[in-house]
């Protein structure tokens, strides 16, 4: 009896062990996979890059927006994933509630020469974890590469690039998108899909730039009114801005944490950031009630099909602070106000001198907001967080980070960009402007036969 | 809107908004109205268009 007890017991601790490896397998492969499904996104801001710009200037655009990608790894590997443990209480660098925070932690986890940082056969987490991170913060790079295409240098672009995505809205995450973030434990914060701390701050990031960098020539006539700069190749954005929206499947797949893991708020179901639970399913219904919406919306107020597709963008984005929580059909008549309220957001901040060629400010920073915000009522009496102690989502939590990541964003956008202007770093000078960026200094033609009829079809 | 919990433990179905106050149903009768108005629009813009280019 006692030898069959104990090859039962045997039996059970092999068993234990097989569904563990399996779990640990399933969340780095989940987490792996995350990574090529977010470079989508990055395929998709080149293709609308490129084709939002004239002739003269796409593979140039097409130049800046790559190597914001690229300076992004290495400047996260470097000091970007160390802000994200390092900062969420503030900048006492203390630990936070959790213990799983503060300038301690990070220094043990995240500088570029602890164990965790590389090989590590006992570690199947970190280096999924900060893949998928590095994709979220080239994102914000690509969101601010749009607005300013057609006249901006590219050093100094990337000195931009570096300072939003490794730094800037790392901050915003670290304090609103972790469980020990201030934001999150003082004042009920809940960002589920990142729309205040990636879109919005990646946003006005931009405009603070916009303002420094000034409007392209030939935008703005001497009596204020603004010229139509038109794309060369609408088609080419239109696609990009659908791949955006597939790669977006990864980024809010990449939001979650998987269940049975000993870092994992729950054995048995997903979790958001925040240690909330959430399923696939709920995403599923929202991304697309969403997605829809803004398609539609933005078609009612537009009929252009530039804005229809940046309304789908829009309608995620109006919905993803709350797709966790949503209704479907709420997350429907969301993404529809996002989708309709771009035009003429847009039109407004054109009206004040600004130059955003693809309308990066008003889709993920005017859009990002209103959607942080709005959560604020539709979501008030949910807890923001985990455990009984935790606050719940309230109005004034959402507009307090809103106005936090408004700040986060668009001061270090002008305060640097402002520093680059003084050293001439920032702006192309007008000669090259006029003559085209690709023929100034980019060594390939991007249409060496020129754009004509095709041959006439064989018989 | 109020929530059905005050902790996320207590959450093992369903979730809905306002604390079980039927606002599932009335933002499904809003997303409705969403459709039914901007296809009565989109449709009234293509007439329109037509009716331009006879002219």
């Amino acid at each position: 009896m006692e030898e069959q007890l104990a090859e039962l017991a045997a039996k059970v601790a092999e068993l234990e062990a097989s569904a563990g490896v399996t779990n640990t397998i399933f969340a780095e492969t989940y987490y792996y996979l995350t990574i090529p499904l977010m470079i989508i996104i990055h395929a998709g801001f080149l293709a609308y890059e490129m084709g939002a710009s004239r002739l003269k200037n796409v593979l140039a655009s097409g130049v800046k927006n790559i190597l914001a990608f690229a300076f992004m790894v290495p400047t996260f590997y470097f000091f970007g994933w160390w802000v994200y443990w390092a900062f969420p209480t503030g900048i006492t660098l203390s630990e936070g509630p959790n213990g799983i925070s503060g300038l301690a932690y990070a220094n043990e986890i995240a500088l570029p020469w602890v164990e965790y940082m590389g090989p590590n056969i006992a570690d199947n987490a970190s280096g999924v974890f900060w893949g998928a991170f590095t994709l979220f913060a080239a994102t914000t790079a690509s969101i601010m590469s749009g607005a300013v295409i057609e006249r901006i240098q590219v050093v100094g672009f990337v000195i931009l690039a570096i300072v939003l995505g490794s730094f800037a809205w790392v901050v915003a995450a670290a304090w609103g998108w972790h469980a020990d973030g201030w934001l999150v434990t003082k004042f009920g914060l809940h960002d589920f899909g990142a729309a205040g701390l990636v879109h919005a701050v990646a946003g006005f990031f931009a405009l603070g730039v916009l303002i420094n960098l000034g409007p392209r020539i030939g935008k703005f006539n001497a009596d204020g009114t603004a010229n139509h700069i038109p794309a060369h190749n609408l088609p080419f954005t239109l696609t990009g801005l659908m791949l955006i929206i597939v790669g977006f499947w990864g980024f809010l797949m990449a939001c979650l944490i998987v269940p049975g893991e000993v870092w994992s708020w729950y054995g048995d179901k997903f979790a958001t950031i925040y240690g909330t639970p959430i399923t696939l399913s709920a995403l599923s219904f929202n991304i697309l009630m969403g997605f829809a919406g803004g398609i539609i919306g933005a078609w009612a107020i537009t009929r252009d099909p530039f804005w229809m597709m940046s309304g789908g963008l829009a309608g995620i984005i109006a919905t993803a602070s709350g797709l966790d929580i949503y209704w479907p059909p709420l997350a429907f008549a969301m993404g529809f106000a996002g989708g309709g309220l771009l035009k003429p957001c847009s039109a407004w901040l054109e009206r004040r001198g600004i130059d955003d060629a693809v309308g990066a400010v008003t889709v993920h920073g005017t859009i990002g907001l209103f959607g942080l915000i709005m959560l604020g009522i539709w979501g008030s009496g949910y807890p923001a967080a985990q455990g009984p102690d935790a606050p719940t989502i309230n109005l004034m939590g959402q507009i307090i980070g809103a106005v936090v990541f408004f700040l986060l964003g668009f001061v270090p956008g002008y305060v640097v960009s402002y520093i680059l202007k003084l050293f001439g770093l920032l702006r192309v000078s007008e000669e090259a402007e006029i003559l085209g960026l690709d023929m100034t200094k980019v060594p390939v033609s991007a249409y060496p036969e020129g754009i004509g009829m095709s041959g006439s079809p064989a018989e | 809107m109020g929530s059905a919990f005050s902790d996320w433990a207590e959450a093992t179905g369903p979730m809905y908004m306002g604390a079980n106050s039927s606002w599932e149903v009335i933002w499904t009768l809003v997303a409705v109205v969403i459709c039914l108005f901007a296809l009565y629009m989109g449709s009234k813009h293509e007439l329109d268009a037509y009716k331009r280019l006879k002219k």
